[in-house]
């Protein structure tokens, strides 16, 4: 979803405007962005309270930033993606630190992997491996295969090199092959009998 | 099937499924907060006026009453300073005995008086 030259300078105009006290330049603002915040934000947390949260908290730093917003900065939908996913670490990190004893006791995970695919959440298991990834891993491979950026866009909202980007991905995908692999056969069977 | 292909495959149907729209809830919400945190405009409120401004405001301002003021103090200076000077200016007493036939003062500086409390 690589925004055009033309719509970036739209968005910069847009919050230069909302800098100077037009609502309406939020109106668009937000139309336009809060839509791909917080589908990212859900796809990356899998909880619809929480992604909203984040959203809310990713356009009110938009909203305090717009003043001091300079020329020549990353691209508004760029600077979004990254603060996004920021916070969507801190919020993942905090699920992964809740202690063993408030956690829910284990389940057959193939057991689970059944009634999910019966309930057809394949897109919620996927999403789910991708967010057990590291950080760095998840959030290249997210903003490759569900935002559509190039790696040098991804280089750009990470602030790395497009090297490190392909390594990024490379190991992305290994590791998540790995952690679904349990998917296959059962998504095979699955198409096999026509479901 | 490859590998590789099976898991783009995962990926593009976790991909395909409808991205989370978000509520009309969430997005007033955050025009709530675009409009609470909106940079005020900058606003230059007028200086109000000083004592003195609002003193010379009848005489025109600072200027007039400087004027007002030079045009006092020379008063006061020629009428203390000057006064029997002021007779002798060529061609005043003419002036003023040309009213001697209104008033029976002999003296200039009286007839100067009584000609200008009669204007």
């Amino acid at each position: 979803m690589a925004l055009d030259q033309a719509s970036d300078i739209d968005d910069k105009q847009l919050l230069a405007a909302y800098a100077t006290g037009d609502q309406t330049a939020a109106r668009r603002l937000t139309l336009l962005h809060l839509p791909r915040v917080f589908a990212h934000a859900s796809r990356l947390l899998q909880d619809h309270g929480e992604a909203e949260d984040v959203a809310q908290e990713v356009m009110m730093k938009l909203w305090k930033i717009a003043p001091n917003w300079r020329e020549g900065e990353a691209k508004i939908s760029t600077w979004l993606y990254r603060v996004t996913a920021n916070a969507c670490t801190d919020r993942l990190r905090k699920r992964r630190s809740v202690s063993l004893d408030s956690a829910p006791e284990p389940i057959d995970e193939s057991a689970s992997v059944e009634q999910s695919l019966m309930a057809r959440d394949t897109s919620r298991l996927v999403h789910g491996a991708i967010a057990e990834l590291p950080d760095r891993q998840r959030d290249a491979l997210h903003l490759r295969h569900f935002e559509d950026l190039s790696n040098p866009e991804i280089a750009h909202a990470l602030e790395t090199s497009v090297e490190a980007v392909e390594s990024l991905l490379g190991r992305a995908r290994r590791s998540l092959a790995k952690k679904l692999a349990h998917l296959r056969p059962a998504e095979k069977l699955k198409r096999g009998a026509g479901i | 099937m490859t590998e590789h292909s099976q898991l783009d495959t995962l990926l593009d149907e976790a991909k395909s499924s409808p991205p989370a729209a978000p509520s009309p809830d969430l997005i007033a919400r955050v025009l709530a907060d675009a409009a609470a945190m909106v940079p005020a405009p900058v606003q230059i409120r007028p200086k109000p006026p000083s004592l003195w401004s609002r003193l010379l405001a009848p005489v025109g301002g600072l200027g007039g009453g400087f004027a007002l003021a030079a045009c006092a103090a020379f008063g006061i200076f020629a009428g203390a300073g000057y006064a029997d000077t002021l007779f002798s200016i060529p061609g005043l007493d003419g002036v003023l005995a040309g009213f001697s036939d209104v008033t029976d003062s002999t003296s200039p500086l009286e007839t100067l008086s009584l000609l200008m409390s009669e204007s």
